[in-house]
């Protein structure tokens, strides 16, 4: 295929192939088989939080909120397993039904009320932030031991294994097929893309945004769980360290294999480039804060080299930021 | 009257984009002072070879002389300097700005802060001048289509130019308007002010100019004077073919059976009031009427997209649930090609060919539960589809922005006539924006459609030659209503009109 094609179809995928073999060589201890595995566990949390805004963006919406609610929802499981001595299993039910019930409220607000989803999941995301300093009193919120279990999402392992690249792996594959082979999918596609020609083909477009709102509440409810799960606390600011890099995943999956459309994919191998980066840096004995240069930088390089082959017209979500 | 001075000699004049040729070694001269009308089809080059003369695009060879100076514009500040505006077909002008900051964007009095009072003032001075009455102080995202075309109008008067292009300024007019446009143009003549008129009306064109040049196919024909033209003279040269050959032959083959009955239907915001309407089986019914008066609000309440409450609609002799979903009312034949393929036709960017046309079938090419939607079955039927109304395209895989606007039509098109259930087509405005030659080819489709394969069509349409040219029956909408109905052997141009207006 032409030149131009494959730089905009798999122009980051084959960054992330020359990432690894560069920093085979230039970072101590990257190649090796505990590395790779490391590397899957860390893009976890992050996949899924990319997954969970990519679904909204196809549909033609935004999400400012999924990471302070998700961190809101996991400050209540906490506190309901310290302080009110829930089980582990139902306490982490609630933080899953409770980012599902998020999701409801930002689907409603942005459909039925026809709020722009910027503004509402701004708004939204302010309130979890708020409650999240309420419950917590601004500080880190955790204990001295968990029961037994509670780990076992964050931490455990099948063999060598961890449990958090299972579950990169199936809600990933779960995801990239349900938008990419299933009538759902597409017509989330359609929506998004042409709301009015979507409706004129006979496409719910309410019912279907609605769904991917719910798709969103599900992929931030694991994320939740998992999240605490693995830190063992919880702050009001946990979830923050996954805001920014998780919309700069989904930004920059967009040039990834479909040309400037956001796209689970290409979200996933974005994530996949931003983790590479960090865990590479913390390898090379840099400064930590360095990641957030290289991404940024990252981003810039490769929306603008894309933005130039295709003369400005990148799909409408994205060129509208 | 216009002196022998030319303001602009273009000669030779050739520009290409991608595949194709646009202007095609143009030599053509516009006399200060004259009104010069330039008409043709779309895609014939009139815009192209304006956006030349004005700096938006440059010539690839030849040369273009302005008050016997060559020049080369390379921005259209250049021309802008030099005393040239242009109106253009889409509108651009700022939403929330009123009336008067738009008509005096980008040449407001000088100041450090903008005097608003006195751009309101200039503004309406200058609509004085020209016998215009338009509220110039609110926002013009209110004011109606019609006069946010004039405040455009007025903005490319504003500062007196040398010359001032229009190209298809009528579009968006009302009747009353487009009458104050023409005495604005003809006062503009009075003060030595040059006026070139795009438009593919030719009425308008020849009662309104001087001269007129007649394009095709990027290269000029004629120049003529307007009083040496007639009608059939223009359309010969702008179509390359006789008036009785723009359309196919017509076997009328509608039944007395009806399809479809609308009975005393209203719609919620009163765009359709109380209309009735049949349609036959086999029938292609035309349904005229200007924009705006309602017709593509009842296509769209019989496709299930807007609300009715009062009246009912009667398909096959049972009486349509008011809330019978979009997508059932596909499933049982009742289809609607949108006007406006790009915003509410197709999807750009996200979906290649076969994806636009497989979009309207997953209801039954996808498994039943999950929904697993089989790849190669999608783009076998989306081949299948497009081939089957000739649809030129290099592969089922490319972006539709490489189709031409009349395949992209016949993409459209293809999505809906591969159905496997097809009962009746409502089409809207089907051959806006779209070459002779495909015209004619989608003229013999809908026949074709209507005689052999058993379809009935409700053509929407506001071009009345082509209504009278294919239809077996017009129906004439006005405001929202209906105002009259023609069999075929009594169609009349006059009476179609009078009707409609």
């Amino acid at each position: 295929m032409k030149g131009r094609k494959f730089l905009l179809r798999y122009g980051l995928l084959s960054a992330l192939v020359l990432l690894l073999i560069l920093f085979s060589f230039i970072a101590p201890g990257f190649l090796s088989a505990r590395n790779a595995v490391n590397i899957l566990r860390e893009m976890c949390i992050l996949s899924l939080f990319t997954m969970a805004l990519t679904a909204v963006v196809i549909a033609g919406g935004f999400d400012l909120a999924f990471a302070s609610g998700a961190t809101v929802a996991g400050i209540i499981g906490l506190v309901l397993i310290k302080n009110f001595a829930w089980a582990v299993i139902p306490a982490f039910l609630i933080v899953f039904l409770f980012n599902l019930a998020l999701a409801a409220i930002k689907g409603f607000v942005v459909v039925k009320l026809k709020m722009p989803s910027f503004i509402a999941t701004l708004a939204v995301g302010t309130v979890c932030m708020g409650f999240s300093r309420l419950m917590t009193g601004g500080t880190t919120f955790f204990a001295a031991s968990w029961p037994p279990g509670f780990s076992f999402m964050g931490r455990g392992q099948i063999g060598p294994i961890p449990i958090q690249v299972f579950i990169l792996f199936i809600a990933g594959i779960i995801a990239v097929n349900l938008m990419e082979r299933t009538r759902l999918g597409r017509y989330t596609y359609a929506t998004g893309g042409n709301e009015e020609a979507a409706r004129h083909v006979g496409i719910k477009t309410d019912k279907t945004r609605y769904i991917t709102w719910a798709i969103s509440g599900i992929l931030c409810g694991i994320a939740s769980i998992t999240l605490i799960s693995q830190l063992g606390a919880a702050s009001p600011e946990m979830g923050e360290g996954y805001l920014m890099p998780a919309i700069t995943s989904m930004f920059l999956g967009c040039i990834a294999y479909k040309e400037g459309v956001p796209n689970i994919l290409g979200s996933l191998t974005a994530a996949g480039v931003i983790t590479i980066l960090s865990n590479a840096f913390v390898m090379m004995g840099l400064r930590f804060y360095w990641k957030d240069v290289v991404t940024g930088v990252v981003l810039l390089i490769a929306v603008g080299v894309v933005s130039i082959i295709k003369k400005g017209k990148l799909y409408d979500v994205v060129a509208g930021f | 009257m216009a002196n022998n001075k030319n303001i602009f000699e273009i000669k030779g004049v050739t520009k290409s984009f991608p595949g194709v040729l646009a202007i095609d070694q143009v030599d053509l001269e516009i006399a200060e002072g004259e009104i010069h009308g330039i008409v043709g089809e779309n895609g014939a080059g009139k815009s192209t070879l304006c956006n030349l003369l004005t700096g938006i695009l440059s010539p690839d060879k030849g040369e273009i002389f302005y008050l016997g100076e060559k020049v080369r514009f390379t921005h259209p500040s250049d021309a802008l300097h030099k005393g040239i505006r242009m109106v253009y077909q889409e509108r651009n002008i700022v939403p929330y700005l009123s009336g008067a900051q738009n008509i005096c964007l980008g040449e407001e009095p000088p100041g450090l802060f903008l005097d608003e009072d006195k751009i309101l003032e200039m503004a309406k001075k200058l609509m004085k001048e020209f016998d215009v009455k338009i509220r110039l102080d609110i926002p013009v995202a209110y004011l109606s289509a019609s006069w946010q075309q004039m405040i455009e109008i007025l903005r490319g008067v504003f500062r007196k130019p040398k010359i001032l292009i229009l190209d298809e300024p009528t579009s968006s007019l009302t009747e009353g308007d487009a009458e104050g446009l023409f005495k604005l143009i003809k006062n503009l003549k009075k003060q030595g002010i040059t006026v070139i008129y795009i438009s593919h009306k030719l009425e308008e064109v020849l009662e309104l100019c001087d001269r007129v040049t007649i394009m095709r196919d990027g290269k000029k024909i004629i120049t003529k004077d307007a009083k040496d033209l007639d009608q059939m003279y223009c359309v010969q040269c702008i179509a390359n073919r006789e008036l009785k050959d723009m359309y196919p032959p017509v076997k009328v083959q509608a039944k007395k059976e009806k399809i479809l009955e609308v009975v005393n239907l209203s719609d919620t915001d009163e765009r359709v009031k109380k209309v009735s309407l049949d349609l036959h089986e086999n029938e292609l019914l035309g349904v005229y009427g200007l924009i705006g008066s309602g017709r593509t609000e009842l296509a769209e309440a019989i496709f299930g997209l807007r609300p009715y409450v009062k009246g009912k609609i009667i398909f096959n002799g049972e009486e349509l649930n008011k809330n019978m979903s979009t997508i059932d009312r596909i499933k049982n034949g009742i289809l609607l090609t949108p006007e406006d393929r790009r915003k509410k036709g197709l999807f750009y960017e996200i979906f290649n060919l076969y994806k636009n046309v497989a979009i309207g079938h997953l209801d039954y090419l996808a498994t039943p539960m999950v929904g697993i939607l089989p790849n190669s079955a999608e783009k076998d039927q989306a081949s299948k589809a497009v081939d089957a109304v000739q649809t030129k395209y290099t592969d089922i895989e490319q972006s539709i922005d490489e189709l031409s606007g009349g395949n992209r039509q016949k993409v459209l098109l293809a999505r809906w006539l591969s159905r496997p259930e097809r009962k009746i087509m409502v089409m809207d405005e089907p051959t806006q924006g779209i070459d002779v030659g495909t015209k004619y080819e989608l003229y013999l489709l809908f026949r074709r459609l209507v005689e052999e394969e058993g379809l009935s069509i409700i053509f929407i349409s506001s071009e009345l030659p082509e209504v009278m040219g294919i239809c077996d029956r017009i129906v004439v909408f006005k405001e929202g209503k209906i105002s009259g109905e023609l069999p075929r052997n009594e169609f009349n141009q006059e009476k179609i009109v009078s009707m409609a207006l």
